[in-house]
């Protein structure tokens, strides 16, 4: 360690590059994973929000985010009387794009019962929600509006009155909550040119989907199967829900991801492999000479893999304080959680060892008798 | 008493018609304090007998006892050779072989620290011998900084430090001019009387084959006692 750190010193300059160029990679990979994490906090958040209801989705279809999907809203009244359902509540989701201040802004809009009793479980920044039956809106903090301003949606006056957290559409678009009666407005007068959506389709129709609550006591599996006989609908649980999200889009960037992430360690070992190797060919003669003043080999071995590993943790402490400083401003939400911290701790440290493998042989190959050469 | 002990050691390199004998029965003791010079050609085997002693190769056939207790038998070892260099072993080299981005002291300190966290008297003897050495006001120079003269009094201190048994060193003064080199010679003549080390010398140099207490000439892989004036640098 001694000899590690005295060597590392005297090379400086080379052992900043490094650390400098594998802090960068392994900040990069972070920002995948946290950017995965956070595609999928944000993909659940409408889902999650809506707790343990069931879902009543445009039958056979995922929806009403992970695809198109309509239901008549009389759906809701009729899942109303089922025995065991508590509450059934049509839930309107629209794309919409707008300009602001000469701003082009996209929004998701979803309806809920402000006026009465909101079904959705929405997370407050600051100010509150819509209680009124028209003319209020909530808007997700990260859309930019502030608390107070005053909007015109398809000519209907919107005043903001508190901003949401965490409420991101799947497609990465904030969310606003408005009433029933004003999405309904909105959503009668939208421009053809904002249909492209999935949730647009709703535009034709009363709601994207029904949202269920179970009254306390139900029998979930019970409820859902008379709820299936209502026809032209499919009945999904939260859990369905999460994982229908997550299969698709979700999944295919998870995988996406995923790919680019082992594409970097690897690029990450084989530097470090290239550094620490070409440390080692250089100090072949120090290396004898130690052996012939018989060094053990698990002196020998800490000599060099504790360099790999100095560097990796440098790097890797360098790229966590990257990550703290940087992700913040990020256009997408990055989330890390301090468990992915520990799992790129570990991956960092399987990757110093698999990189010193090579001079650690290299290494304990040289010679002692080289050190007696002239 | 007897440092160390060789015992008929033979060492052949290769076989059948290349085959080279680099010992060809090889014996030789050094006593404790006592200075050896060893003379011959090169390629007549002095590199290797200075392997096989330093337990880097093993003589075919023969015995090399250290302290009376064999460390090599017929071409094995009979101890952890690493640990036989590291604790009882001293070496010296033709160049200094300073590690370059340790100091002066830490290149010193080296041997011992492979054993392991060195003790406070073996810290204390290590910096005796820079003192002893005059490399004190240097201790925490780069080496590069220093003289050959110096290196090589760093590389002196080096093999002492563990108090070995027995140093061996090759050609030490290769590098040196003729009044460094008698000088290194004697520091480590001095210092092996008062540890009680016993010291083997390869040298070519005639300068300074005085300073030794008894010579040995090597040639053809064998051995036999020299007469220092046979071997005197013819005077200027
Ligand atoms: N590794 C080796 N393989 C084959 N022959 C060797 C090897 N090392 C030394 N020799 C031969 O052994 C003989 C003695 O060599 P060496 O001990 O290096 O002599 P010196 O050090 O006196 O010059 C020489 O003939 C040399 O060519
Ligand atoms: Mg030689």
């Amino acid at each position: 360690m001694r000899l590690a750190i005295a060597e590392l010193r005297a090379h400086l300059g080379r052992f900043v590059a490094t650390v400098l160029g594998l802090a960068l990679l392994f900040t990069v990979v972070l920002a995948m994973g946290g950017i995965h994490r956070g595609m999928v906090v944000d993909a659940l958040a409408l889902v999650d929000a809506a707790g343990d209801s069931l879902w009543l989705v445009e039958e056979g279809r995922h929806g009403p985010f992970a695809e198109a999907s309509r239901v008549d809203a009389t759906i809701a009244e009729r899942a109303r009387i089922v025995p065991g359902v508590r509450d059934a509540v049509a839930l309107r989701v629209l794309g919409y794009q707008f300009e602001h201040q000469g701003r082009s802004l996209r929004v998701t809009l979803v309806s809920d019962r402000f006026e009465s009793a909101p079904v959705l479980r929405w997370t407050l920044d600051r100010g509150r929600l819509p209680s009124r039956a028209r003319g209020e809106i909530a808007v997700d903090r990260t859309l930019g509006l502030a608390v107070g301003q005053e909007i015109t949606l398809n000519d209907q006056p919107l005043r903001v009155v508190g901003h949401l957290r965490g409420a991101i559409a799947s497609s990465g678009d904030a969310v606003a909550a408005v009433s029933e009666l004003d999405l309904d407005d909105i959503q009668r007068f939208a421009p053809a040119g904002d249909r492209d959506t999935p949730a647009t389709h709703a535009l034709a129709a009363p709601a994207a989907a029904v949202l269920v609550s179970l009254a306390p006591g139900a029998d979930p599996a019970l409820v859902r199967r008379r709820l299936a006989q209502i026809p032209g609908i499919t009945a999904y649980t939260a859990a369905e829900q999460r994982s229908l999200l997550l299969d698709g889009a979700v999944d295919k960037a998870r995988r996406q991801i995923g790919l680019f992430r082992v594409l970097l360690i690897l690029v990450s070992t084989a530097l470090l492999a290239l550094v620490t190797f070409s440390m080692t060919a250089a100090k072949t003669r120090e290396i004898a000479l130690v052996k012939l003043l018989g060094a053990r080999t698990r002196t020998l071995v800490s000599w060099v893999a504790s360099q790999s590993l100095l560097m990796t943790l440098a790097a890797y402490g360098a790229a966590v304080a990257i990550g703290a400083k940087v992700f913040p401003r990020f256009p997408r939400r990055v989330v890390i959680e301090p468990r992915d911290l520990w799992i790129g701790l570990l991956v960092a440290l399987v990757l110093a060892s698999v990189s010193s493998v090579a001079a650690v042989r290299r290494a304990l190959s040289v010679p002692a008798g080289e050190a007696l050469a002239a | 008493m007897t440092r160390l002990q060789a015992i008929d050691l033979e060492k052949t390199y290769g076989s059948g018609a290349l085959a080279v004998r680099a010992l060809d029965h090889v014996s030789l003791s050094v006593d404790a304090g006592e200075v050896v010079g060893l003379l011959g050609p090169s390629g007549s085997g002095k590199s290797t007998l200075l392997s096989c002693l330093g337990l880097l190769d093993a003589a075919q056939h023969g015995e090399v006892l250290l302290d009376g207790a064999p460390i090599a038998k017929d071409g094995r070892f009979v101890s952890d050779p690493t640990e036989v260099r590291r604790r009882r072993i001293g070496f010296v080299f033709q160049r200094a072989n300073l590690v370059p981005f340790l100091d002066v002291r830490e290149n010193v300190l080296l041997p011992l620290r492979l054993e392991g966290l060195p003790s406070r008297a073996a810290r204390e003897h290590a910096d005796a011998l820079l003192k002893r050495l005059d490399l004190w006001d240097r201790r925490s120079h780069s080496t590069s900084a220093l003289s050959g003269g110096q290196r090589q009094r760093v590389a002196l201190a080096r093999a002492l430090v563990t108090r070995p048994a027995l140093v061996l060193a090759d050609e030490p003064t290769a590098a040196l001019d003729a009044a460094r080199g008698r000088e290194a010679i004697l520091a480590l003549k001095d210092i092996a009387r008062d540890e009680g080390a016993g010291v083997l010398v390869v040298t070519h140099d005639t300068r300074i084959l005085d300073a030794f207490d008894r010579l040995l000439v090597m040639e053809d892989g064998r051995l036999s006692a020299a007469d220092p004036k046979d071997h005197a640098a013819p005077a200027h």
